[in-house]
């Protein structure tokens, strides 16, 4: 073994140039490889403490005495206990069970937490409360949950990244045995055997992989560190030893894997062979029937035959005879053609390789654009006022005579010349309820009542109503329902607005002047949420549905507000206890008063539209929107009742520039935090309305940070890819090299050497590319799908711009990676021709 | 040996050409200030022991080598001043090589690696001329096969159209029955000196063949790097 090493390290010695270039590229995939394990085993550990902090336990013995848990501790593999008391909900309608002196417990081996749970509660007879999800976490089941889906893509790019190190490496090896092969022939001839001097390729490979292992690991654990930050993701990091072993072992694999070919090529020259530099085995002459040898001499001579008749037609044509590749670019590109052909399985290695790196940058492009795509669909649900301030609440029969806080001028003008703010508008807004107490089938349409939690509650306290059920209809829910189903949002909007909501007329107009005096614009489609379709449309998506059923020149009729609002204080005082429930009853109090008092108002549906372009700051609601007049004629509010001001925020200005934006709102108020809630509260000033926007721009600074990252790892796998593709077009030259003398010296010159062999490097990276790029985009395709099926709504994007650029880089990096090599051709051709005298 | 002088003009002249090879302990002086000159359609034979420096003299002539001192003059051209590129111009036009291992491209059939010098130059072949070497050198039915397909001596004759195909003023063969049996041997040389008759070129071999050494018009021994007078 030590004579072994003292080879190896000498060889390193020759030519340290390669071999710290493909240590270098063992450093990259281990760097990768590491970053990738480290930051899923870190992400598992992360899971696992939130659903141990979540729960707050592993496990629950709902009656063991103090006796039992020190029996647990000594015998049944349990880490810790505590006493604690214990709430269980046995059903929605039974009272909860509490017990005072439940024993939570922590596992000493969290892998066989199931079967200690059930082990002790079969042996001590007791019952308990097994922390289900944590337990699930030791074991990856396949649920399609997100755990799952990253643990299948961190196992994917493990095997791509260990793929290529195999490549790397590869090549490396292979151009040392040969540049070595006349040593390994002299050794042989001395009484070498062929196993030990595949030990000697093997060591050399393990040798290089070793060291680069451990600077890859440790530069990974700080890369991983860096993108996890730049990426926004806290969660607690540590340099894991599975991660560090899980490398180690698959770079040893790789390492293995890549010195088999290399031995196999040593394994098939005999020792005279490689002593006469004979590089390419002779191919041995397969023994076939007087048969068969016919047929091939007569396929044989056919082709002869064809080439005869075919040069003759191309010589009386005063043709060149040369291949579309020949015509294009000269003898040089005939030759590279001929030579291309004729070695076909030579260049698979590179293709592969290259391939690989299309495969991996097309899929990251493809995701990345993906989730642009999907942000950038995002903007549309919002309309151009996409950020609210309320001085006041929207104005409703129940609404207070309150004030939240008004805005401060000076700081609202300041606000309106930041980059990312294109308008600030005042807000008349206010909520207003039909008349008639309608059937939901004639006033909502089937989809909405269907396909949103809202319209399918409405739908089922309706239903209830009309079964006339006195146990389980009350005026509580009656008044629940009123409020929601027959609620209508009313928004003014300034003259010159209207013609902006001409992009979304459905039916009839939008024209200021055709409105009349009492035209009103109806928006019947809105964004819905639905509980049962959540997890598929991904959170903060909703679907858009069409709401009601009115038609263009429709009649609403709405009850008088301040006829309802006086009732409703009447009805409500009446009451005597101030809680929600009496509200809802005054409310369906109020309102049949008001309804048998004729107060209504009357308006006519002059246009319907299928979006709130302006924004107007309504969800889940059918919207009028009509001229300021007429607002405050609907509702008997004044100009000075402003709820307050909307703003368009520039969402396309960049996430900074947004964010700097809501930053700005949000310092318009004082908040505290809630020690109840959990959430921060305003207690003084405007609420702030701009959660849509601040996702937005969440979003897509984290999609931007994805992109450099993802960027920087296209660029690695390129780097990577380059690499390798100089071993094998160096180890290719190599072999050819007395060919390519000889081309010198029946008078090619350097540059049309060159020429020749950077079309041909042309050619690999050309169907390379073209293969790497179908297949890239398939797999970019199936995992956006697989994205969509685990979280998140996503569609996939056609990344086009990636397509050419991979055209061209491939291009560039096959001509880099071959000019390398000639250059380090001998320029004396005699040493080429290994001539002997 | 015979006299043939049909032409008095010189085609080639070496004027003190040395080569050394590496440096300090491993320096090799493989040519030793050797002064000679070749006139034209002249068959010259050099022989001499192995590491005498016969392989390093026609590599000066043929432009595939440089010499450390001197000069080499070629068809009036010093090609010890030419730069990469105009050497390979010079070996493409006025030289046409043949080795001892052929060195025959083995992803081109015989007809490409004929015409091969002739495409290199940019230059259409002369179709007539490429069958008539063809012909001659009994080639005409493994016209499209590849070299590996071949044996040694069809080889060898496919390396001799090579360097006949492009009209080279000189012929330079380096051991060119070194691989082949005698009857072979025996063939090839047959037509090369039948084509160099017919067509007026200049011949150097370089050769341990006493036989084939004696049928040349004049013999140059070289030993240790040096002209033998």
């Amino acid at each position: 073994m030590k004579s072994y090493l003292q080879i190896v390290f000498k060889y390193f010695q020759n030519n340290r140039r390669r071999t710290v270039i493909t240590m270098v590229g063992i450093i990259i995939s281990a760097i990768f490889m590491f970053a990738l394990v480290d930051a899923l085993v870190c992400m598992l550990h992360h899971e696992r403490k939130v659903m141990r902090e979540i729960m707050g336990y592993e496990a629950i013995f709902l009656n063991a005495t103090e006796g039992q848990a020190e029996q647990m501790k000594r015998d049944y593999n349990i880490a810790d206990y505590v006493f604690h008391s214990y709430t269980e909900y046995p059903s929605p309608t039974s009272d909860p069970v509490v017990y005072e002196k439940a024993l939570y417990v922590k596992f000493a081996h969290p892998f066989f937490m199931r079967k200690d749970y059930e082990k002790i509660c079969n042996d001590m007879g007791l019952e308990g409360v097994l922390n289900e999800e944590l337990a699930t976490s030791y074991h990856f089941q396949a649920d399609g949950s997100l755990m799952s889906v990253f643990f299948a893509l961190g196992l994917l790019a493990c095997f791509l990244v260990g793929s290529i190190a195999v490549l790397v490496t590869k090549n490396t090896l292979k151009l040392s045995v040969l540049e070595k092969i006349r040593d390994y022939g002299a050794l042989r001839c001395i009484g070498s055997s062929m196993r030990q001097l595949k030990r000697i390729v093997v060591l050399e490979a393990v040798t290089m992989a070793i060291p680069a292992t451990v600077i890859g690991s440790f530069l990974g654990y700080l890369v991983m560190n860096t993108v996890l930050e730049e990426l926004s993701v806290s969660i607690e990091t540590f340099f894991s030893p599975v991660a560090l072993l899980v490398t180690t072992v698959s770079l040893m694999f790789a390492m293995y894997f890549s010195s088999i070919e290399p031995c196999q090529m040593l394994g098939k020259i005999t020792p005279v062979m490689a002593m006469n530099q004979q590089l390419t085995p002779l191919k041995k002459e397969r023994k076939r029937s007087a048969k068969k040898q016919q047929q091939l001499q007569k396929k044989e001579e056919k082709k002869q035959q064809k080439q005869r008749e075919k040069a003759e037609k191309n010589w009386k044509n005063g043709k060149s005879g040369f291949h579309l590749y020949g015509k294009l670019f000269g003898i040089e590109g005939e030759y590279a053609y001929k030579s291309m052909k004729q070695n076909r399985r030579k260049y698979y290695g590179t293709m592969f390789a290259f391939m690989l790196s299309v495969v991996l940058f097309l899929v990251m492009l493809g995701i990345s654009g993906s989730l642009q795509d999907y942000i950038q669909n995002q903007i549309g649900q919002f309309g151009r006022y996409n950020a609210h301030i309320l001085e006041s609440p929207v104005y409703s029969m129940n609404s207070e005579e309150t004030v939240y806080g008004k805005v401060d001028a000076n700081k609202l003008e300041g606000l309106s010349k930041m980059t990312a703010c294109k308008d600030i508008k005042n807000l008349y807004v206010a909520q207003m309820y039909l008349a008639e107490d309608t059937k939901m089938s004639e006033l909502y349409t089937k989809e909405l009542l269907l396909y949103s939690s809202k319209g399918r509650w409405i739908a089922g306290l309706f239903d209830r109503m009309k079964k006339k059920d006195a146990h389980s209809v009350d005026l509580t829910s009656m008044g629940m329902a009123q409020t929601e189903a027959y609620g209508f949002g009313v928004a003014a909007i300034e003259e010159e607005e209207f013609s902006n909501y001409k992009e979304a007329v459905v039916e009839g107009t939008a024209d200021y002047n055709e409105l009349g005096e009492d035209g009103i614009l109806l928006i019947n489609q809105n964004y819905y949420y639905d509980e049962e379709d959540d997890y598929k449309l991904g959170v903060g998506q909703n679907r858009k549905l069409t709401i009601t059923n009115y038609k263009v020149g429709d009649t609403i009729t709405f009850l008088d507000l301040q006829a309802l609002r006086k009732e409703f204080q009447k009805q409500y005082k009446e009451q005597g206890e101030e809680d929600y429930k009496n509200r809802l009853e005054a409310y369906v109090k109020a309102r049949s008063v008001v309804q048998k008092q004729g107060k209504v108002k009357k308006y006519v549906i002059k246009g319907m539209l299928d979006g709130d372009v302006i924004g107007t700051g309504f969800s889940e609601v059918p919207i009028v929107v009509c001229k300021k007049e007429q607002f405050f004629a609907m509702t008997g509010l004044s100009a000075e009742q402003k709820q307050g001001y909307r703003i368009s925020v520039d969402l396309e200005a960049g996430s900074m520039a947004v964010m700097n934006v809501v930053e700005r709102m949000k310092t318009f108020s004082k908040y505290e935090w809630n020690e109840d809630t959990y959430e921060e509260e305003r207690i003084e000033g405007p609420e702030i309305s701009c959660d849509e926007i601040e996702n937005q721009a969440m979003n897509q600074k984290g999609v931007d940070k994805m992109k450099v990252v993802l960027g920087c790892i296209a660029l690695i796998l390129f780097s990577i890819s380059t690499i390798n593709i100089i071993n094998n077009n160096a180890s290719s030259i190599y072999l050819r090299k007395t060919e390519l003398a000889q081309m010198r010296v029946i008078g090619m010159t350097k540059k049309g050497l060159v020429k020749t062999l950077a079309l041909e490097g042309i050619i690999v990276a050309g169907v390379a590319t073209i293969l790497g790029t179908v297949i890239g985009l398939l797999i970019g395709y199936g995992i956006v799908k697989l994205m969509k099926f685990a979280f998140m709504e996503l569609e996939f994007c056609f990344p086009l711009l990636g397509v050419v650029l991979v055209f061209f880089v491939t291009v560039l990096i096959m001509l880099i990676s071959t000019a390398i090599p000639v250059a380090a051709l001998n320029k004396n051709i005699v040493a080429d021709l290994a001539v002997e005298e | 040996m015979k006299a043939r002088k049909d032409e008095n003009m010189e085609i080639v002249r070496l004027d003190g050409v040395s080569k050394v090879y590496g440096e300090g302990e491993t320096k090799v002086r493989a040519l030793k200030k050797v002064s000679m000159s070749i006139e034209q359609g002249e068959r010259l034979a050099i022989v001499g022991p192995s590491g005498s420096g016969k392989s390093t003299l026609l590599h000066m002539i043929g432009g595939v080598d440089t010499p450390t001192v001197g000069r080499v003059i070629v068809d009036g051209e010093d090609i010890t001043q030419y730069k990469d590129e105009q050497l390979a111009v010079f070996r493409r036009r006025k030289i046409g090589f043949i080795f001892q291992s052929y060195h025959l491209i083995p992803v081109l059939n015989i007809e490409e690696n004929i015409t091969m010098p002739i495409l290199l130059d940019y230059q259409k072949p002369d179709k007539e001329y490429v069958d008539y070497i063809i012909e001659l050198l009994g080639l005409k039915n493994r016209r499209y096969h590849l070299p590996g397909q071949l044996s040694g001596g069809q080889q060898q004759r496919v390396a001799k159209a090579r360097a006949l195909a492009n009209h080279p003023s000189l012929i330079l063969a380096d051991e060119p029955t070194g691989s082949l049996d005698s009857t072979n041997g025996d063939e090839v040389m047959a037509l090369l000196n039948e084509s160099v008759e017919k067509l007026k070129q200049t011949l150097v071999v370089i050769t341990h063949n006493v036989d084939l050494a004696r049928e040349a018009d004049r013999i140059v021994k070289i030993a240790d790097g040096r002209i033998c007078q």
